[in-house]
């Protein structure tokens, strides 16, 4: 860290800019919503009745209202009543106001591994791209790029500190570019491929766009499947390159990005 | 045979007419309930449950999911009579392609005597099996303690108000009964405007109207139609209900007429009388709740009640729920669970509730609750007891009723066991395999939308430029600065411009001073430094012989020269001979500036 007075004054800017944006990414509409309609949906939990659960939880998600423990709890009703698609989109939805919910991801995992059959499998660099979330990875790029901009300010301005920065720079310079680029990648992963999941029992994927069409393979609730095209009711889907079919639009839920 | 026993007091008053069944707790017949909705049904009422002697009663035989065997055998009750043949009727249904018949039979009793009678069960063949019905309560009183007064007799039709009693409890529940009087010469009624009983302090339920009785006034015979409705004082003092005016139009005979063979086709001829009909007001004394030996948890119930409780599963983990069930018995639109202080290791939920009413007034039924418990801990060994507290107003005292705790098995909570599994999906953590899902979530938290990525939000790019326009305006700055620093010329011309800038204003400080030595040194200063600029030559060498030796050469504008000389002229003349005033100092400035301009803007 530079001994510069200066520099250390940017750098704390710096982080109090970074958690401003960070906290700016969820905008909170209330600190409280009300409870009661929550607490009622729950008491219908509790009493074993997971669809009029399910349900509830649905009417308030209707009405406006948007929480992690909303989506969650809908996830927890929508699983106990068997409906394992159903669960799996709702607990992606919390995922994108609650990426880091142990509980979220601890759910959102075992409900994967309840679906049977072929399902859509990500790679490894798409497994670790999605360890952080898209604004992470904007926010990392955004810092990057910010220190580095700030630090070729600061030669121009003092150039006796040029080469004492030389190397930060360069690291920086790195740092901005690799983050960049991953958050590029990031982007594209997240708005290119579209995936939707499977909410029928047993869904038939056909080799084309129509009723008629022979069978090629068959999948279940809860399978998530990745988008290739759209031909009116019909989605042509992919789980893995050796299985390519179309499946009806009635028979998935598409997956928030 | 049909036994008589003491009367018993009801725990909330006279009641309508329909049949009083014994009660039993909805937990412990939860599971034979299902069989008997299987069987046949076999039910025994009454029309009412307290006449006159005299009057008759119907008891009524009512079999359901099958056919009796024919009337059965009604017990003896000694002082009750049958009168008269019993009338059978069957009434058949088809849902959903499946036909149900009820089958009634009808019969007229009639008391002999004054007292409380007992109708034994009454057993009956149906389809091969033996069903029995409950026993049902008759009480007989020698007189109509409402009876109407005998003078009402002359009017076709009237309307009187009787109260059970007349000292009540706040929150005790009051069934008055209005009772419309018709007498037997009116054939019809109609356009009956009875306004409903109100008194200031009083709620009221709806009117429900009783089954009809002939009694006679004086020397006439009426039809009572009565109606009744549940009054319950919320303040105490002397609260008055009514008065009501209404009426009522009696269609009378038209009397004095032969005999029209019309008649039995279309009905006797009638004439339409309005009659005016009306109760007075009455007063209720209604007492305060006594202050003293209120119990902790009293909640404002009066009545009589009793309560079951059941609670399960008792062996859960911490976050489970738990559901607590209670039945009750007595005014029950008040009756609410009070708070358990004791439960306070427990996370409870609003309860929810079902009335199931007993009566058409709905005084008397039973409530039952659902509430659900949570333990927050794996120390907890039981459900504390469950109490509540209510005011009997026939014993005046606060009485409490106890569930006794029940013991709980409580385990440690589901989230503490490691939720991941071992299906391949490229993680590098194999952790131990869970057996279900995380609970759900208590607590709503904060309600937020879903933004957009940041990438897609015009301020967050708009601040993006923020770091790039500072390193471009530090770029073009250090540019500026070096090419000063390369540039000697370009250095001392903005050094003297500064200098002529700041040197200006001294001299008409100067001027307005009068300092005249000062001011002409100014002057010459500011000659020598533009001068010196613009032929690149030092300051301290320009005199007046620069003008000849390098300006004029240089076709600067003979007016300037000629000023810039008169300049020159008058600052040498100064160290002489002072100019005094400073109208005339001040008068050299703009000829100064108008010289400094012109030097700046020719190319020398």
């Amino acid at each position: 860290m530079p001994a510069c007075p200066l520099v250390r004054v940017v750098i704390q800017a710096l982080r109090w800019l970074a958690l401003f944006s960070l906290l700016a990414g969820v905008l909170p509409v209330r600190a409280e919503a009300p409870a009661s309609a929550f607490d009622a949906a729950n008491n219908l939990f509790y009493a074993g009745k997971f669809a009029e659960a399910a349900s509830a939880y649905e009417a308030l998600i209707q009405s406006g209202q948007s929480s992690p423990a909303l989506f969650f709890n809908l996830g927890n009703a929508r699983f106990k009543s068997g409906q394992i698609g159903r669960a799996i989109a709702a607990y992606r939805r919390a995922e994108q106001l609650a990426p880091r919910d142990p509980d979220l991801r601890a759910n959102l995992r075992f409900a994967r591994n309840q679906t049977q059959g072929p399902t859509l499998i990500s790679s490894r660099w798409q497994q670790w791209l999605r360890e952080l979330t898209l604004n992470e990875w904007t926010l990392l790029a955004s810092l990057s790029l910010w220190l580095w901009f700030l630090l070729l300010a600061l030669v121009q301005w003092r150039p006796e500190l040029g080469r004492p920065l030389r190397g930060y720079l360069a690291v920086l310079a790195i740092a901005a570019l690799f983050l960049s680029g991953c958050l590029v990648a990031a982007g594209y992963e997240r708005h290119s491929t579209r995936t939707a999941i499977v909410i029928a029992p047993d869904a038939a994927v056909r080799r084309g766009p129509l009723e008629e069409s022979a069978n090629a393979f068959t999948v279940h609730d809860g399978a998530e499947l990745q988008i290739l095209d759209q031909k009116g009711d019909w989605l042509q889907i992919s789980t893995d390159p050796q299985r390519i079919g179309w499946l009806r639009r009635d028979q998935v839920l598409l997956a928030p990005i | 045979m049909l036994t008589q026993q003491p009367y018993l007091k009801m725990p909330t008053g006279p009641k309508p007419w329909s049949l009083r069944s014994i009660l039993f707790w909805l937990t412990l017949l939860a599971g034979p309930l299902a069989i008997i909705a299987a069987q046949p049904t076999f039910t025994a009422t009454l029309d009412r449950d307290s006449v006159v002697v005299g009057e008759t009663v119907v008891l009524t035989l009512k079999f359901e999911g099958g056919s009796p065997q024919g009337m059965p055998a009604l017990p003896q009750v000694p002082g009750l009579q049958p009168a008269g043949q019993a009338a059978t009727s069957i009434n058949s249904t088809v849902v959903n392609g499946a036909m149900t018949s009820v089958f009634s039979y009808s019969v007229n009793l009639v008391p002999q005597h004054a007292g409380d009678f007992v109708i034994p069960p009454i057993t009956a063949q149906v389809e091969g099996q033996n069903v029995q019905s409950l026993p049902i309560k008759l009480k007989v009183l020698q007189s109509d303690p409402a009876a109407a007064p005998e003078d009402s007799a002359n009017k076709l039709a009237f309307l009187s108000l009787s109260l059970p009693k007349r000292d009540v409890f706040v929150g005790e529940v009051l069934v008055a009964e209005m009772r419309l009087y018709i007498r037997s010469d009116v054939r019809n009624i109609s356009d009956v405007q009875i306004p409903p009983l109100r008194g200031d302090g009083f709620t009221a339920s709806k009117f429900i109207e009783g089954g009809r009785f002939n009694r006679r006034v004086g020397a006439a015979q009426f039809t009572v139609i009565p109606l009744l409705t549940a009054m319950t004082p919320v303040k105490s003092g002397e609260l008055a209900l009514g008065p009501i005016n209404g009426s009522v139009v009696a269609h009378v005979s038209a009397g004095g007429r032969r005999l029209d063979p019309f008649d039995s086709f279309f009905g006797p001829q009638t004439q339409p009388q309005q009659v005016p009909i009306a109760i007075e007001q009455q007063t209720v004394h209604v007492l305060p709740l006594p202050a003293e030996n209120v119990p902790p948890g009293f909640n404002g119930a009066v009545g009589s009640y009793t309560m079951a409780c059941t609670v399960g599963p008792t062996n859960v983990a911490v976050g489970d729920p738990i559901t607590v069930k209670l039945s009750g018995k007595g005014n029950l639109d008040a009756l609410a669970i009070p708070e358990q202080a004791d439960w306070r290791d427990f996370k409870t939920y609003p309860p929810t509730s079902r009335i199931e009413p007993h009566d058409q007034l709905g005084v008397e039924g039973t409530k039952y609750f659902e509430q659900i418990v949570i333990p927050q801990s794996a120390d907890l060994k039981e459900l504390p007891a469950l109490s509540f507290s209510y005011f009997d107003p026939a014993q005046k005292a606060y009485r409490t009723l106890r569930q006794p705790a029940v013991p709980l098995v409580v385990r440690p909570g589901g989230s503490a066991v490691a939720p991941t599994v071992a299906a391949s999906r490229g993680s590098p953590e194999a952790p131990p395999p869970s057996q279900d899902i995380v609970p759900i979530k208590q607590r709503l938290g904060i309600v937020a939308q879903i933004a957009p990525p940041l990438l897609r939000q015009p301020w967050f790019l708009a601040l993006q430029s923020v770091p790039v326009l500072a390193w471009l305006s530090a770029l073009v700055w250090r540019r500026r600065i070096e090419q000063l620093a390369n540039n000697p010329r370009l250095r001392r011309q903005r050094l003297v411009a500064h200098i002529i800038h700041e040197g200006l204003p001294q001299l008409r400080r100067l001027a307005a001073e009068n300092k005249s030595d000062e001011f002409f040194g100014t002057v010459f200063h500011l000659l020598q430094e533009q001068l010196g600029e613009r032929l690149n030559l030092p300051a301290s060498a320009i005199t007046e012989a620069i003008v000849d030796d390098y300006l004029r050469p240089r076709a600067v504008p003979e007016a300037t020269l000629a000023e810039l000389q008169e300049l020159f002229q008058n600052c040498n003349l100064a160290r002489y001979a002072p100019i005094k005033s400073s109208q005339e100092l001040a008068a050299m400035i703009p000829k100064l500036e108008t010289v400094l301009g012109s030097l700046r803007e020719t190319d020398l």
